[in-house]
């Protein structure tokens, strides 16, 4: 059922939208690997997800890795279902509005 | 491109950036999933020949398949894991799950396959029948990954 239009400003700054977008097709993913993807610095992802944290749009979780040898942790993130939530109002909002201007 | 204040000029804009994202992260997902098409054939091959090693007495007895079916899935959804750094949430398209569905349609085919010809003696197609049906399979996991569908990150 698609979802129903809802514009969310706290989504819609760039980062964050980015980021919410690649964690909706996904489970979860390492930290790391969202940095890659997205050619974004470690220190602005992690600014950007502290502040979805806080939102309640995504949440993190600390595991070992099987590509560390040592006693670090990675950082896992993925969206909850009020983020999942939000950036499908979001989406839906921004396909209406391109098709109005388009 | 964001303006100064980092908001983007008009949502055709957001979603275009959401769309070469998102296509980014397929090709590295691809590029990352190179092993999987001839990890899963080496599987199946397994699986064909499976009842040939049993006839043969150097195969294990019975449905020997089901932990190696349990075992292939954990395994592909863990190497995945591991390469990737991502974990694709569980859809009709996701790989293990279509490596369980293809799967089970060669046993389940093999199956019948087997009961068809001992009930009508149809012994001839006891030879060329798994091989086929390996074939086919083959075919089709090829065209699924042709189509993108084993890209698996086309929820939006």
């Amino acid at each position: 059922m698609p979802a129903e239009p809802r514009f969310d400003e706290a989504i819609h700054a760039p980062t964050r939208l980015r980021v919410c977008a690649m964690l909706r097709p996904l489970d979860e993913a390492d930290f790391g690997a969202i940095a890659r993807t997205l050619e974004l610095s470690e220190a602005n992802l992690s600014k950007t997800v502290r502040n979805l944290v806080e939102l309640g749009y995504v949440a993190t979780t600390k595991q070992s890795s099987p590509q560390r040898a040592d006693a670090r942790q990675t950082t896992t993130v993925k969206l909850t279902s009020q983020g999942r939530w939000a950036f499908d109002g979001h989406l839906a909002a921004l396909r209406t509005m391109a098709g109005e201007t388009a | 491109m964001p303006d100064e204040e980092g908001r983007y000029g008009g949502a055709g804009e957001a979603l275009a950036a959401i769309d070469a994202d998102r296509d980014r992260l397929r090709r590295r997902s691809r590029a990352a999933n190179w092993w999987f098409f001839p990890t899963v054939s080496a599987f199946f091959a397994l699986v064909v020949a499976g009842p040939a090693l049993e006839r043969a007495d150097i195969g294990v007895q019975g449905f020997w398949w089901t932990p190696a079916i349990l075992c292939a899935i954990a395994g592909v959804s863990y190497l995945q894991r591991w390469q990737t750094g991502v974990v694709v949430r569980l859809a009709p398209h996701a790989p293990s799950i279509l490596v369980a569905a293809i799967t089970v349609v060669v046993v389940v085919g093999l199956y019948f396959a087997a009961l068809m010809a001992e009930r009508f003696a149809f012994t001839h197609l006891t030879g060329p029948f798994p091989f086929l049906a390996f074939i086919s399979a083959m075919a089709g996991f090829a065209l699924l990954d042709r189509l993108g569908t084993l890209g698996s990150f086309r929820a939006r």
